[in-house]
């Protein structure tokens, strides 16, 4: 670690003592630079993704000091030197790495390295260590230290094709100008042959050399130095192994993995050369010439057919999931004053209400356009993670609940719009917790099936949906129970309640069998009472109990609403709680750290529910 | 007193709401207590205790209760009678006939395969045929003269001081040590001095056993007496590691071998070629292949397994379940399911599908219409 840590300072001094000095410089425009294609966690990727990605994984955000990802990316590959000043490296716990009297949580490379270092005896323990037995403080400090290596590499992913701050004019080596890491490897022999001499015929001292030996012992000095930081660097993945295949299908490589590897190839090295053109546009801020090795690099991938990348792109840039969380948030805010203080803001959210309905259905169209977005840039169906089950169920419940916002009185579409516009919120809300760095990830050998995913996996999450909008439906009911004794109209939202959970039924009950199917596809059974399959089991079980106990008589309408409302307990445990368990065959769905807030969820409806009952009966009772 | 009432009246009881209204709890807290459960236990003991049993006991309990069996039984029961005798067969209510049939029908399917689907396993390195497939639990040791089993013993029955002693053997074979989950130590030098193969570095520990009884890795120490050109010694028996001891004497060979359970298959099976595929640029494994070839008499069935695509052939449906790498050759591990009842949940999404369709619609005209 000690050796590493060598190295990385001499590499980044050797850069800095290049053509541009760690000064703020006016920003070239890298958005041409950004569609690039990189691979990353096995998906093809514009390089804005990338750089969003990893910023997010050092800052928490994907901006940092009003500079875009793609502008911090582009400064940490092209100009390193100046990029290990910028302070883009979260620590939430300074103290962890003896940093105090800091009012900032954020520092530069330098800082983090020198942070790492000194703790280079506790983090090699705690990597010989279970995971699972780390400490908060311990996770904290390997999490900065795996940022550490990440950005370690990534500030070295094109050192072999960076200038460096020599030139080799006068050093009789047959180049000219400024030269790198490449045109160096091409006279390393030479290199070491005459500095082997000068060494055997003047000592060690370089005092004694001559300019030209001097020039030429640095050279080779600065060549090994790269060559070891080099050393597994393959995170930069920008080289395709076969550039005339006609899909994305081929492997990708990082330059130096092409290098050290000995896989490069004519063709691999004329899109270095591009990038290399790049890096000098950059260094220079020669926009045109930046711009025209971006159009060269496009083209000489063009016959990879690599489609979706400016849509990403725009996907990124969007960010139509904050803006759609907000619109249902706005809405429910609103409608759910009406309900809480009816008499003083009643006349105001009536006033409002096209606004609203507007803003909802805006909300509704913009998630769909956030799905669809999603399902053409993985080219799979919506749902592969728990995370995107959530934006799928969210979807299935806002676009429910226009649904019934299309019929019925002022008070039933206000009901349903609060109902959407909650589930909404609150899923796309709670989603960002479960959410990887990564929010478009690859998905595992068993799930990559678009079939599957397509019948069983859709067919349960539509039915989590429905189910969470017949539990939402039963606390409003209980919430305005009617009051008999004012002979109130019977409520739409009982009568819409029996419809949705006849529907969760259809699509908990044939999805759960798909997944049997699926199951039995896969693994050569039909049923395991794996955990995950209980809890989808569960969730019919319940539905079919409350409706043929409603049928037969032994449940009355205060009864079933109630059962109805502790659907959302059971979707719930369903849905992650026995993703806790870390049993059986499901194991792609394990999480961990969640169960007290599904305990706290849990207790909570229980609450909810309770509170709501006991409300009930106490006005039955005065009434009586 | 006519049966005809008697059974009318017994029909009637058989198909009261009342029993739905108390089983269906009851399943639901056996689902929550025998999944919480598996935590423990692990999911086969959790699957035997709770929901594959008619009555269980927990908790040193004086009564037993009723087990995953005896619900669904019961479950089963009512709603055939339900469905038989007392169905309104009218239009309106087609879509819950047609739900109930469904459910009948799934709950028929799991009984088959309940009692007769069989789940082994084979391990198939690529070139080779192979033409039996193992256990997964069930565990064996077996005595060979010239590859003619000629005894065998359950792991389970096998005794220290025993093993394979007189079947007209020349020699005695004598268990020392026995661990149904083993893990392995450094050898005593003094002992490695008198022992033979990977007993000469190694010696077997018991370790605590793995919740799921088929990842136990069973093993024996033996001793060897009486065998000629210097055989006598210790010798180490492990699933997976060391299974077999060889011993010749007078030009025959015997060997001891503990391992699963073997059953032989009507037909072989070869593995051309394995791959694991990756997503670009990663490790991370995108499918698995196994491109096999079925050897049944005069045919010859060249068919490739990938995950979500197993194979079927004469009953048997081969499923892509794990791989080895070996230094030398990959290795396929595949599943192996013989289930008369697969069919059964196939028909049965398609009955319930429909008939919640039906039910639905009717509700939604219903709601509509008022």
């Amino acid at each position: 670690m000690i050796l590493r840590s060598m190295i990385a300072v001499l590499l980044m001094l050797i850069f800095m003592g290049g053509h541009v000095q760690a000064k703020e410089k006016q920003t070239l425009n890298v958005s041409g630079w950004s569609a690039l294609p990189i691979a990353h966690e096995g998906r093809i990727k514009p390089i804005d993704s990338f750089a969003r990605i990893f910023l997010f994984k050092f800052t928490g955000a994907e901006s940092v000091n009003g500079m875009s990802a793609t502008d911090w990316l582009a400064e940490v590959v092209f100009d390193p030197a100046s990029a290990i000043a910028r302070p883009v490296f979260r620590i939430n716990k300074p103290a962890l790495f003896d940093i105090t009297n800091s009012d900032t949580k954020f520092f530069n490379y330098a800082v983090l390295s020198k942070s790492v270092q000194a703790k280079r005896g506790i983090i090699a323990a705690l990597i010989e260590q279970n995971e699972t037995s780390w400490t908060a403080d311990q996770t904290e400090m390997m999490r900065v230290y795996q940022n550490y290596i990440l950005a370690t590499q990534l500030l070295r992913s094109l050192t072999a094709i960076l200038p460096l701050p020599a030139n080799a004019d006068d050093l009789d080596l047959g180049l000219e100008g400024a030269v790198n890491y490449l045109d160096l490897k091409k006279i390393e022999q030479t290199l070491e042959t005459r500095t082997k001499s000068t060494i055997e015929a003047k000592g060690a001292d370089p005092s004694q050399y001559t300019q030209t030996e001097l020039g030429i012992a640095d050279l080779s000095f600065q060549l090994r130095i790269i060559q070891d930081a080099a050393q597994n660097n393959r995170l930069f993945k920008i080289l395709p192994e076969n550039f005339n295949s006609a899909t994305n299908l081929t492997n990708w490589l990082a330059p130096w993995e092409a290098l050290n590897e000995g896989k490069g190839s004519p063709q691999k090295a004329a899109y270095l050369e591009i990038w290399q053109e790049m890096a000098q546009g950059y260094l220079n801020q020669n926009q045109q010439a930046f711009d025209k090795a971006v159009t060269a690099a496009q083209n000489t991938l063009a016959p990879l057919e690599l489609k979706y990348l400016s849509l990403e792109k725009t996907y990124n840039a969007l960010h139509l999931k904050t803006l759609i969380t907000s619109l249902y948030f706005g809405v429910f805010f609103l409608l759910l004053a009406q309900i809480i203080f009816p008499k003083t803001t009643q006349k105001h959210v009536q006033r409002l209400w096209p606004i609203l309905k507007t803003a909802f259905i805006s909300a509704l169209i913009l998630h769909i356009a956030y799905i669809t977005f999603r399902i053409i840039i993985l080219q799979r169906p919506p749902v592969g993670t728990l995370y995107e089950s959530m934006l799928f169920v969210a979807l299935i419940c806002a676009g429910l609940s226009a649904i019934f916002m299309a019929r019925g009185d002022i008070n039933t579409k206000q009901s349903a719009a609060v109902i959407g516009a909650f589930s909404g919120f609150i899923l796309l809300y709670v989603s960002n917790g479960l959410a990887d760095v990564d929010r478009m990830p690859t998905l595992v050998a068993v799930l990559n099936t678009n079939f599957w995913l397509t019948t069983h996996v859709l067919c349960i999450t539509v039915g989590y949906g429905f189910c969470l909008i017949a539990g939402l439906m039963a606390h409003l009911h209980l919430l305005k129970w009617p009051n008999k004794s004012l002979k109130s109209a019977p409520s739409n939202t009982y009568s819409n309640m029996m419809i949705v959970a006849v529907f969760a039924l259809l699509f908990t009950s044939v999805g759960t069998i798909l997944g049997g199917i699926w199951a039995d596809q896969s693994w050569g059974r039909f049923w395991g009472w794996d955990p995950k399959e209980n809890g989808a089991l569960l969730i019919v079980l319940w539905l079919v109990w409350l409706l043929h106990s409603r049928i037969s008589g032994h449940l009355k309408e205060l009864g079933f609403t109630i059962g109805m409302g502790f659907i959302t307990i059971i979707v719930v445990l369903a849905w992650f709680g026995v993703n806790l368990l870390n049993v059986g065959l499901h194991s792609y769905g394990f999480i961990e750290g969640i169960a007290v807030s599904i305990a706290a969820f849990c207790a909570i409806q229980t609450a909810i529910i309770g509170a709501l009952y006991w409300r009930i009966k106490k006005s039955e009772s005065h009434e009586n | 007193m006519s049966l005809k009432p008697q059974l009318q009246s017994a029909l009637r009881f058989a198909a009261k709401p009342y029993i739905l209204f108390y089983t269906l709890p009851w399943l639901m807290v056996l689902l929550v207590w025998g999944t919480i459960a598996q935590k423990d236990m692990g999911i086969y003991e959790a699957q035997a205790m709770f929901f594959s049993s008619w009555f269980f006991i927990p908790f040193d309990l004086p009564i037993p209760l009723p087990g995953g069996f005896l619900t669904l039984a019961l479950i089963f029961v009512t709603l055939s009678v339900k469905f038989i005798f007392f169905s309104d067969w009218s239009v309106k209510k087609s879509g819950i006939i047609l739900t109930h049939l469904g459910v009948l029908i799934l709950l028929l399917g799991g009984l088959i395969t309940a009692k007769f689907a069989h789940e082994s396993f084979m391990v198939i390195p690529e070139g080779e045929s192979i033409s039996s497939v193992s256990e997964y639990r069930e565990r064996v040791v077996t005595l060979s003269k010239n590859d003619e089993i000629i005894a065998e013993k359950p792991f389970e029955s096998v005794a220290i001081g025993g093993l394979f002693q007189g079947h007209d053997l020349p020699f005695q074979a004598i268990a020392k040590y026995i661990c149904a989950n083993c893990t392995m130590d450094f050898q005593d030098p003094d002992i490695a001095e008198n022992a033979h193969g990977l007993a000469q570095k190694v010696t077997l520990k018991n370790i605590p056993l793995e919740k799921e009884n088929e990842t136990n890795l069973s093993g024996i120490m033996v001793d060897i007496d009486g065998a000629q050109n210097a055989q006598d010694g210790h010798y180490i028996m492990m699933e997976s590691v060391a299974d077999t001891i060889t011993i010749t004497h007078d030009g025959d060979t015997y060997s001891i071998h503990a391992g699963r359970v073997q059953q032989p298959l009507p037909f072989d099976i070869k593995l051309v070629d394995f791959r694991r595929i990756v997503y670009p640029g990663t490790d991370k494994p995108s499918g698995f292949e196994s491109d096999i070839i079925i050897n049944d008499g005069d045919i010859k069935w060249p068919v490739t397994i990938k995950m979500n695509e197993p194979a079927r052939y004469k009953g048997y449906t081969f499923f892509q379940s794990s791989f080895v790498q070996r230094p030398d050759k990959e290795v396929t591990v595949l599943n192996v399911v013989q289930n008369a009842g697969h069919i059964f949940p196939y028909i049965s999404t398609f009955i319930i599908f429909l008939g919640l369709l039906i039910h639905s619609i009717f509700k939604i005209r219903y709601r509509v219409m008022t």
